[in-house]
């Protein structure tokens, strides 16, 4: 069954294309890995799915449900289905690190303390010990906010995980920690994750299935095996890393 | 964007300031609109500390030397002491309250308060903290903008009535030991000069200034784009932007009032 599709998607920002015809379906309980370069409209591709952005044209559903331009009411509703990693964490910098985690659940009406016990428990499902809890998002390093980010993401218990670039800026080791920790929710959770990435190791690691975005439209798509080897010229440059080939690099 | 046609310049501006006057427009509905649903009021307690107890001493001391300038500037126009007397703690009394009040208090507090809070829901923009609010179910417009501008809009007529007293205060200091006027008359004439029309018409400035304050700051931080440059530039717009407006809705009020 799918749980997100999106049908010839575009989005323009004045005379730029960034979404030309955007079509996907992401099966539910799978993690799904977008790959394609920087500033090929993969966070875009992620805002509209959450309404941040507004798709010029096409339709995107959720569980069988049109959101495309579903009213902001129900929209807020809607959302409680969603975790969403930002590609920088997007932490809150008024709060420390225990409230920012917590922050969903206070809303819903949970008390302080008791919230405080779930973000603990949280961080340390994302690796993170309970000390980590009072400290301000300002004191912490790159590995950690993102892990932060992620135990914010996954509090509320998602159904639907979105991770923008989950390791951009790690070391290899802390990245491939992370991976462990998106198949690991993936095992615990039982939800359908997407995943931006550039990172060919966490694509292979971590994909079910993979499609690869190239000027505005998906080009290529099937499993990390399949990837491997492919004859795509497009995806095979992209996958070795090569200025060689038929992608062109912004320069 | 360089343009070599002056019409087509002038047609530019004039584009971008009705679309300005447009989206502000939008902006002030939906504010209104919000400020009246209660469940919004959550963060007013912080917002209001913030722009309220924190503005005191700034507005205070400003207060203070505005009535004392007056004082000594009123009493250099009136050719005889007798008169001065006389007329001195009227100057003082009637100048803050109904003008020096309501607007150093509010260009005080919108360059303090106002242009953090701009500054402060701009950063929270570029670096999508907004946004992520947004995917935690949270209205970010309700839960950044509202206690803000309602904090505003409260604080304001408080923060003028202790600057009005403080600034009166600062007028009879001046007057009593600068001056030598006696000081027993100084108070009675104060007293007697004040009619609630004065005070009415200070506190709807009040209002409304508050009211210019948090929406001119929270729309400018609000619509933050570009990073840290359009952070420092929401920063100043949402000064410029309100101290204008406050001085052309001081005129109509004013104006209105008489
Ligand atoms: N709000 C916006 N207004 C104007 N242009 C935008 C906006 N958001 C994104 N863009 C443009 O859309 C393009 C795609 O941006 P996007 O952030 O989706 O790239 P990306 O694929 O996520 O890249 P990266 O891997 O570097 O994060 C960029 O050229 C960007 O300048
Ligand atoms: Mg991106």
């Amino acid at each position: 069954m799918n749980c997100i599709t999106y049908t010839n998607v575009r989005k323009s920002f004045g005379p730029k294309t960034v979404l030309n015809g955007v079509n996907l379906k992401v099966e539910k309980g799978n993690t799904h890995v977008i790959l394609g370069g920087s500033g090929s409209g993969k966070s875009v591709m992620l805002k509209c799915l959450l309404g941040l952005i507004e798709p010029d044209e096409g339709t995107i559903t959720v569980d069988g449900l049109d959101t495309t331009h579903m009213p902001s009411r129900e929209r807020m509703e809607h959302m409680h289905k969603f975790g969403m990693l930002f590609q920088a964490g997007a932490l809150f910098d008024s709060m420390n690190v225990w409230q920012n985690v917590a922050f969903a659940l206070m809303n819903e009406g949970m008390k302080p303390a008791d919230a405080r016990d779930v973000a603990v428990q949280k961080l340390k499902q994302v690796g993170l010990k309970a000390d980590t809890a009072d400290l301000n998002p300002a004191d912490l390093s790159g590995g950690m906010r993102k892990r932060v980010a992620l135990a914010r993401a996954i509090a509320h218990n998602p159904q639907i995980i979105l991770y923008d670039e989950p390791t951009t800026g790690l070391d290899p080791i802390t990245s491939d920690v992370i991976n462990d920790l998106i198949l690991q929710l993936q095992s615990e959770l039982k939800a359908t994750s997407v995943v931006i990435t550039h990172d060919m190791h966490t694509a292979f690691k971590v994909a079910d299935k993979i499609s690869f975005l190239y000027q505005g439209k998906f080009i290529a798509e099937g499993t990390a095996k399949e990837f491997k080897s492919t004859d795509n010229p497009y995806v095979k440059q992209f996958v070795a890393g090569s200025a060689q080939g038929p992608i062109q690099g912004a320069v | 964007m360089a343009t070599a046609n002056p019409i087509a310049a002038v047609g530019a501006v004039t584009l971008q300031a009705v679309g300005l006057v447009g989206s502000l427009s939008t902006f002030a509905g939906q504010a209104i609109r919000n400020m009246l649903i209660p469940r919004t009021y959550g963060q007013f307690i912080p917002q209001a500390t913030f722009v309220g107890f924190d503005s005191l001493p700034i507005i205070l001391l400003t207060a203070f030397f505005t009535g004392g300038v007056l004082a000594l500037q009123s009493y250099n126009g009136f050719d005889n002491a007798t008169l001065a007397g006389s007329q001195v703690p009227k100057v003082v009394a009637l100048s803050m309250l109904r003008e020096l009040g309501p607007v150093l208090g509010a260009l005080m507090l919108a360059s303090r308060a106002g242009s953090a809070m701009a500054a402060q829901l701009g950063t929270m923009r570029v670096t999508e903290q907004i946004d992520a609010l947004y995917t935690l179910a949270v209205n970010p417009f309700r839960y950044l903008v509202v206690p803000r501008i309602w904090a505003c809009v409260l604080m304001l007529p408080l923060l003028v009535v202790l600057a009005n007293i403080v600034g009166i205060f600062g007028g009879y200091v001046v007057a009593k030991h600068v001056l030598h006027l006696p000081a027993h008359q100084y108070l009675t004439q104060t007293w007697s000069a004040i009619e609630s029309d004065d005070i009415t018409i200070g506190l709807v400035k009040a209002l409304v200034f508050g009211f210019i304050i948090g929406l001119m700051s929270t729309y400018h931080g609000f619509n933050t784009r570009n990073g840290a440059e359009g952070v420092g530039r929401a920063t100043t717009s949402a000064v410029v932007y309100a101290a204008v407006t406050i001085l052309v809705a001081d005129y109509l009020i004013t104006s209105w009032f008489v």
